[in-house]
This record gives C-alpha cells, structure tokens and sequence, in this order.
C-alpha cells in the first residue's frame, strides 16, 4: 500500500507451527506377581515427543509443489531436529474434504512425497511427482520449474527459453530440484533415509511417509455453511476456509524408536484407501462426515472428527494438531518502507517482553504458538551501527487473529492494525475513509461514522493487506 | 483371631498371607471359606479391592524329637515370583536385556531371556519395583520403569482392563487412572490388532484375549 500510515504492522498468519508434545506419562505397569505359571506382558510404546506442520499455502493450489516460502518453516523444522538429536520422523499427509477419498489418497501421499524428498534431496521422487501429473496436481502446468528459476536463478526467470530447457531435459531438471531443494532446506537441513521411522527399509516408504486422505479433518462446516458453499459457484471461499485441513504434519518419536514396516499399519502413498479403512473408529464414517447446525466441528475441542483412530492416538496429544497459530508481522519505519533486520521484541498478552531478535532481510518477523486472537504489544527500530545497542524507537499493540472476524467490534481493531490508532475512534475512521473510501462503490463519504458500507469496505481491505503480505516474495 | 479381611488396592495373597503370619499363602486360598471368592478370581494374586477373604486361625503344629540330637526343620513355603516379558512395539521380544531390577529397595542384575523374560523370585510382601532397562536398542533404555506388584485388578474391571492395556502399549492414560475415552480407544486399537469385532466395548471375548495377551 502507497500511502502507509506511520510505522504501521500487518499481521499475517504463517504457515505452520512446530511443538514439543506434552511429555508422555512416562510408562509404568501394574502386575500381578506369580505363585503358578502367570506372567505379565509389558510392550514397549512408540511415543511421538514432537510435531512440525506445514499448512496448505506453502504448496501450490491443489498441487504437491512446494513454493519457495516454505524456508521459513523449514528453519523451524531444523530447530526442532537439533533439539531432539536421533529423534526419527514420520510424514503424514491431509487432503481436505472436497472430492473422493481416492484422489485425496493420492494428492495428500504426493504431498508427504515431495516433503520426503526435499528433506532427503531424493530428485528421482520429484521427477516421478512433476512427469506423472495427476489432475491438479501438474507442476508443469502450474508453472513449477518458473517458480524454482526464480528462486535459484533470478536472472534466467523472465527468459522463457531458460525454462523450455528444463521442460524437456530431464537431466537437466535434476540439477535445477537439487538446487532448488538445496536452496529451500539450506546447508544443515538434510536427511538420510535412516532418519526416518521405517529407516527407508521399504522401498515404497512405509512408516516413512503416507498420505491420510481426507480421513482426519481438523475443521468440518457447519449444515449451513456448507449447504452455502455448494451453492456457491465460485469455490475460492469453501477452498480457503477448508485450507487447514490441507496439511502436511511431521512426527518426532522417542529416540531409538523402530518400527517394523510389515507391520506398520498405514498403506504406501500409492496404495488405495483400504488399509487406512482398517484402522478407522467404528464409527470412522460418522465422526468425518457429520456437519452441525450452527457450528463448525473442530478437532482440538471435541477431539472426535478423526476417522482414523491410529492417527488420532499418535497426535491426540500434539500441539500441531490445535489451532495455535504463528503469525507474520512486517515491521516499517515511519514512512511506509520495511526495516529489514529490524531488532524489536515483543510481549504476548501479559507475556514478558522477549529478549531482542532480528526481523528477516524483508521486515518480517514470526510471533510462534499464539492463541488467537490475542494482543501483542511490540517494539522495534533500525539496526544499531556495529557495537551499539539498538534503539526500540517504536510501539504498538497488534490484535492478531482478526482475519475471521467481521462483525463491528473488530472494526477498531483491525483499523489499529492498519494503523489508524487515535484514542479517538471517530479519527481513526474517518482517516481510513479518506485514505481508502475511493475504493468503494459507491465512494464512501468522509464521516467518521462506522457505517455497513465502511465495514464492509474495512473488512476486504484488511483482507487484501494480508494477502498482499502473503503474496510478498 | 479368624476372621474376614477386606482387600486393599495392590494387595496380593502372599502379602496377606505374611502380614497375617502365614508363611503358605495356599492355606487361606484353599481355605473352604474362600472357595467362592477362589472361583471367581482364579489367581490370588491379582485381587479386586473390596474382595473379602477369610483368614482362618493358625494351627499349631507339633513335632516330636529327641532333644539329646541336632534336628532340621524345613519350612516348606511357596515363592513368589515377578515375571516380566519385555517386548518391542510388535510383540517381539527384548532377548538378552540387560536390566536393573530393584525390589523393595533391593536391586539385582538382571537378564532377560531368550524370550524377553525376566523371571525372579521376591519376597512374598513385594510392593514396590523398580526395572531400568539398559539396552540401546530400546528407546526406554536407562529409563526407570515403576512396577507396582499386586495391583493389577481382574480383567473383568475396567480398571483391570486399563493396566492389561496400558502393559500392553494400548492404553496412553496413567494406567492406575481410569479415562473412558482412551479405554474406548485402546480397547478398539486392540480388538483391531487381534482381528476381534471393532466396538470398543471389552465384553467378554475381547477380556479373554486380552487376559491371553497379557499373561494373566
């Protein structure tokens, strides 16, 4: 936006969150002694220690290519490994609700596929992803080998001979995945198959990497909603309100741990859906597909839309599977320009101040794990000169989470957000007006009143800044 | 004094039978005044709390020699034993384990067998143990693992039914706490995994198998 009011933030939900699983009861048995020929069984556990989630935005629209975004998580990831050394994974993979169990098998296996091979730099599996579409999910089409161009070489990215080369070479399509791959995970961040739960024994990756189909939601819509959305003939809303059930989610178990793949109950990604079916609740089918009226269904409150119980047992405890959400906010000086490695800190409703941090070469910094909505009370300024100690020249308060919310009370809030933060609400609303009422048809009248026509108004601009954010490369 | 005792949680017989100053438990458990509570329980040493059991007078038994000789007496009394089979995730067994053993604050090197087993002989008043498993090639090794000995309940309790699966890697909750969700949901991924009907209801079939998994 040109005409950035002072040092303003935007909030901008991230796209995945990593945790620690609560420590596990630890285990202890209770036996009976024996005076004949009794015994007791005790059988050790695979206990899951910690998650990281990549939500549906870092991929493209329904496609396994992952976009150049997703360094961010990836960091985290690298994080989260170092800090649970010999920790093996195991990716799961989630489609949303919309279409057949079949293909949601397939895109939510390509999905944990393509995380399998970037984290392992297995070329050969995104080869096999990018010359084998299926429906959507075309990274050709979709303009794949453009978007790693650009990530790993810039100056080719607008020649489009540069990228007809890659189109029909495989070879040297091999060399741009490694590269790209290299690009995303970084020099540390790379895995050996035997970093992984089924220790790459299985060819076809058992307990290594699996999709979920549709089978474990974390959000079902309401009767109405979705009646709503089938009537709908634009299907952009159903498809972004559905997003968080489009996932990819890594476990971290107990170091040591090992599996036998035979045994393991998940099919490979390319098997059909009748092994998860297996594992499914009795009442599976009802728990996925039951809508409410009047209220959405979601996971981390009744803990009962899962249709696959062994799922559900592995991350009934995870703290990726709830709607804790990390957001971006982009730090700005007082004339609309992003800070780049601004330090600031920041405090999370009554939250200390954190020690100070550095936001990212763009302005962007990540606040992790908040329940929204919340207050964040933030400070930053520009990067001190060597040796000295930054100056924390700028505050303001962020209501993160408001994305949801467009009923009147938020209003002031997101007019906060984007920085009209007058005492005076009246101000606040009128310079909004001024500054955006052209936008409205028809245009909004200098007021200061919080009419429907401002709301609305209000609600889509904010909307846009988010997007504009996420959209920011 | 005879009389009736009212069992405890993690009472076992043997302990009973100490504390009352019976060196063979089997006394009690034959006794014709238990012979219901015997039938309906089978194994005296995984009691329910709120079980009565009778506990008769102790005879005196005499027994004549010569005092002008040196004479043994052997006390013939059972022994109780802990036995423990470790496994893996997929019913394999720990073989040749290396473990701690501490019992009643007592600890023992231990072994496991070629069948995971530990099979050792404790005091008859053992409560408290205590197993660290130290092999790397589980991921508890070095962990301390309590075991509360005499306080697994019948498998026809639902409380007997958690701590079966809890031993059995099912069952996630504390295993002494009683979560009917999670008995629900450990209940089905066994009933599944032992090609039972899926219902998550522990009927009778379903705590015969589990009983037979378990090992008592």
């Amino acid at each position: 936006m040109s005409d950035e009011p002072a040092a303003s933030l935007h909030g901008v939900a991230d796209a995945g969150v990593a945790g620690k699983h609560p420590p596990a009861s630890d285990p202890f048995f209770l036996v009976g002694p024996a005076t004949a020929d009794q015994f007791n069984t005790a059988r050790l556990r695979l206990v899951p220690i910690a998650c990281w989630r990549v939500d549906d935005i870092r991929f493209q629209f329904a496609s396994s290519f992952v976009t150049p975004e997703i360094k961010a998580e990836l960091r985290i990831l690298e994080d989260l490994i170092k800090a649970h050394p010999g920790a093996p994974l195991s990716i799961f993979g989630h489609a949303d609700p919309v279409g057949d169990d079949d293909s949601n098998k397939t895109l939510s296996g390509r999905r944990a596929t393509a995380i399998y091979a970037l984290l392992t730099r297995n070329t050969a599996q995104w080869e096999e992803l990018f010359s084998q579409p299926q429906k959507n999910d075309n990274w050709d089409k979709n303009g794949a080998i453009e978007t790693m161009l650009a990530e790993v070489s810039p100056e080719s990215a607008n020649d489009p001979k540069a990228a007809d080369k890659f189109r029909h070479d495989a070879g040297a399509r091999k060399g741009l995945f490694s590269q790209y791959m290299d690009k995303l995970c970084g020099p540390v961040l790379k895995l050996a198959k035997t970093d992984f739960l089924g220790r790459g024994a299985n060819s076809a990756g058992k307990a290594d990497f699996q999709g979920c189909s549709e089978f474990n939601p974390l959000l079902i819509f309401s009767v109405e909603k979705e009646a709503e959305f089938d009537r709908d003939k634009d299907k952009t809303e159903r498809n972004s309100e559905n997003a968080p059930n489009r996932r990819v989610m890594v476990l971290l178990f107990r170091s040591g741990s090992q599996v036998d793949p035979a045994r393991w109950p998940c099919p490979t990604v390319k098997e059909g859906i009748a092994g998860c079916q297996k594992r499914f609740w009795s009442d599976g089918e009802k728990r996925r597909s039951t809508h409410l009226s009047g209220e959405d269904r979601k996971f981390e409150i009744t803990h009962d839309i899962f249709a696959c119980r062994f799922y559900q047992r592995l991350t009934a405890a995870s703290p990726c599977e709830r709607a804790l959400k990390s957001f971006r906010v982009r730090l700005y000086d007082g004339f609309g320009t992003a800070i780049p490695f601004a330090p600031f800190s920041a405090a999370v409703g009554s939250r200390d101040f954190s020690a100070v941090d550095r936001a990212d070469p763009k302005g962007f910094i990540a606040l992790r794990d908040i329940e929204a909505p919340a207050n964040v009370t933030i400070r930053w300024g520009f990067p001190p000169k060597d040796g000295q100690e930054p100056a924390l020249l700028f505050t303001r308060q962020v209501f993160l989470g408001l994305d949801d919310d467009p009923s009147a009370e938020s209003a002031t809030k997101k007019l906060n957000n984007l920085g009209y933060d007058d005492a005076d609400n009246e101000t606040n609303v009128l310079g909004f007006q001024l500054d955006y009422g052209h936008l409205a048809k028809p245009a909004l009248k200098p007021t200061g009143v919080l009419d429907d026509a401002t709301l609305q108004l209000l609600n889509r601009i904010y909307k846009d800044s988010l997007n504009d954010l996420r959209d920011d490369r | 004094m005879p009389g009736n005792y009212v069992v405890k949680q993690g009472d076992h017989l043997s302990s009973i039978a100490q504390e009352n100053g019976f060196s063979d438990y089997a006394v009690i458990w034959d006794h014709a005044n238990n012979a219901e509570l015997k039938k309906k329980r089978e194994n005296p040493n995984v009691l329910f709390p709120g079980d009565v059991l009778f506990i008769p007078d102790r005879e005196i038994r005499e027994e004549t020699r010569p005092t002008d000789q040196r004479h043994e007496f052997v006390l013939r009394k059972p022994v109780l034993r802990l036995r423990i089979v470790l496994e893996d995730l997929y019913e394999k067994p720990i073989a040749g384990a290396k473990c701690l053993l501490i019992v009643e604050g007592v600890s023992r090197d231990v072994t496991t067998d070629g069948n995971g087993k530990i099979n050792e002989i404790i005091p008859p008043d053992a409560h408290q143990s205590v197993l660290v498993i130290r092999d790397p090639q589980t991921p508890f090794h070095d962990l301390p693992i309590p075991i509360k000995i005499g306080h697994l309940d019948p498998v026809e309790e639902p409380s007997g039914q958690a701590a079966r699966l809890a031993n059995l890697g099912y069952y996630l909750a504390p295993a002494d706490q009683l979560d009917a969700v999670e008995l629900e949901s450990a209940v089905e991924e066994f009933q599944c995994d032992f090609h039972l009907k899926v219902d998550g209801i522990c009927g009778p079939a379903t705590q015969a198998r589990l009983k037979q998994a378990h090992g008592c």
